[in-house]
């Protein structure tokens, strides 16, 4: 596309050969990335501006050189083999997709660099053209990320274990004192007992919920093949949902292969959501599958009472939940959990609901793999 | 019941959840001694006698909590597992620590058994009294 622009703009006949010549090093120069020709067997054929700049060289200084001195000495191993390697294939590519590169300036001081490679043929001569990115501002946000992230865990999982032990040891002594008063204590004690270890409980029962939101994604992926309809079956067996409760399928459930336990959280989440928050004694929940592309759109409905439009977006957060505190038991905190394991599996979910209309539909995609 | 001439040594250093321990021992009339440590390195003294503290009679099952400063429970293990004297001793884990990396750093130290402190109630007897049950069935080493 590029030679096709150049051709529109450039001189045409072999007069202009040197001219077009000078436009192309100019662009070289100019280009915004620090472009490289090396040759090979790794000798520097060819450097542009932002490369003296990124690595602090005189271009005098790097012409003939070895593209080792741009790299430290512990990464200079195996290069030469690497670099044949990747000649031999002959096709564009990041380099060193799956690990970080680094590269080292004229005084020694190291930084990240993002490296595309493409081999080009010059005079018969194959040798690889590189374009060097210095990404020390984008690593150093992703180390930023990465570290707050493993922060808020952290927080998260100490947090609930270290408030956990106090409570627990409140809970036991609410239950020791009732046990050893009961028989002279005022009734109204007793029942203060009682809704103290009730408090105890439901803290107990937050900061559960808090661990297990920070922990959504810190177990490892399990890719399988499996039966969706199959799988949602033997889910419905295991849940125990009260009587007067049906789950349906809609329609054909594909197979897929995919991450399959935390799909079956989020789907055991959403049905005894709908069960739990349900105004009757008896329902319907209906879940249907789509396969769209490289992934499947799942649908959790079901005909309860419905959420009012205003609260779709606080369903989803933490701790939010829409019923009395000891009407409905809870920890308000399994949309949150199923909003991030659909989110970190590069999902969405959306709620459709209009009140006084009946019902609530859960929709969110999840990844699965194409199946050949 | 003291069927064996057994001791539950009980590392801990909530003095609530000692309690907890031994209000179960007495509500399932379970008449073990018990003798407790507040870390690692005080149970370690115990078994071994040391520190001026009378060495208990072996066997003991140990009780063994995993957050006490200062020595934890997992270092615990692996000084007590690192002792030829003392590496076959009956250590079961009783904690709070819910984090599949402990329960496998546990394993690995070979625990007898794995228990989480639940909140007060039914659970906690069933694991006290499979306790029980599990030494009046197995043969300790003496």
């Amino acid at each position: 596309m590029t030679e096709a622009l150049l051709r529109d703009i450039l001189p045409t006949g072999a007069a202009s050969e040197a001219a077009t010549a000078d436009i192309y090093a100019r662009i070289i120069e100019a280009s915004p990335s620090g472009l490289l020709q090396v040759t090979a067997t790794g000798t520097i054929r060819l450097v542009n501006c932002r490369i003296e700049q990124t690595f602090g060289y005189d271009r005098s200084e790097l012409l003939g050189r070895s593209v080792d001195m741009l790299m430290p000495e512990r990464f200079r191993a195996g290069q030469g083999a690497l670099r044949a390697r990747f000649l031999a294939s002959s096709s564009a590519r990041a380099m060193g997709a799956d690990r970080d590169i680094v590269a080292m300036r004229k005084d020694g001081s190291e930084f990240p660099v993002e490296i595309g490679l493409n081999p080009v043929t010059v005079d018969g001569q194959v040798s690889v053209i590189a374009a060097v990115q210095d990404i020390t501002v984008r690593a150093q946000a992703r180390r930023e990320l990465e570290r707050s992230n493993a922060d808020l865990a952290e927080f998260a999982h100490a947090a609930s274990h270290d408030l956990k032990s106090p409570l627990r040891g409140i809970a036991h002594l609410a239950e020791w004192i009732e046990e050893d008063i009961a028989g002279i204590a005022p009734s109204q004690a007793l029942e203060n007992l009682a809704r103290l270890r009730a408090r105890a409980a439901r803290m107990t029962a937050l900061l559960d919920g808090l661990l297990a939101y920070a922990q959504v994604g810190r177990t490892h992926v399990d890719i399988e093949t499996f039966d969706t309809g199959r799988m949602i079956q033997d889910l419905i067996a295991t849940l125990s949902l009260p009587d007067g409760f049906i789950v349906t399928l809609d329609g054909d459930m594909p197979t897929i292969t995919s991450d399959r336990i935390p799909l079956e959280r989020v789907l055991q989440n959403l049905i005894e959501n709908a069960v739990k928050h349900h105004d009757r004694a008896a329902g319907r929940v209906t879940i249907g599958a789509r396969r769209e592309g490289k992934r499947v759109r799942f649908t959790v409905a079901d005909d309860g009472p419905g959420i009012q439009p205003r609260h779709h977006e606080l369903i989803f957060q933490m701790f939010r939940t829409l019923a009395r505190r000891d009407a409905v038991e809870g920890n308000g905190i399994g949309l949150a959990i199923v909003k991030k394991k659909v989110e970190m599996h590069g999902g969405e979910i959306t709620v459709k609901s209009a009140p006084p209309a009946r019902g609530t539909t859960f929709t969110f995609t999840w990844p699965a793999m194409e199946h050949l | 019941m003291t069927a064996k001439n057994l001791t539950v040594l009980l590392v801990d250093d909530d003095d609530v959840d000692v309690a907890a321990v031994r209000r179960a021992f007495s509500t399932l009339r379970i008449e073990t001694p018990i003798v407790v440590a507040r870390d690692g390195s005080e149970a370690l003294a115990h078994l071994r006698g040391t520190d001026r503290l009378p060495k208990l009679d072996v066997p003991a099952l140990v009780l063994l909590d995993l957050n006490m400063p200062p020595m934890g429970g997992l270092e615990f293990l692996e000084e007590l597992r690192g002792d030829p004297t003392l590496r076959t001793t009956v250590v079961f884990v009783l904690t709070t620590s819910n984090a599949p990396s402990d329960r496998r750093a546990c394993y690995e130290k070979n625990v007898a058994g794995y228990m989480l402190k639940q909140q007060p109630g039914k659970s906690f007897l069933d694991a006290i009294s499979m306790l029980e049950t599990y030494w009046n069935v197995n043969e300790f080493m003496t």
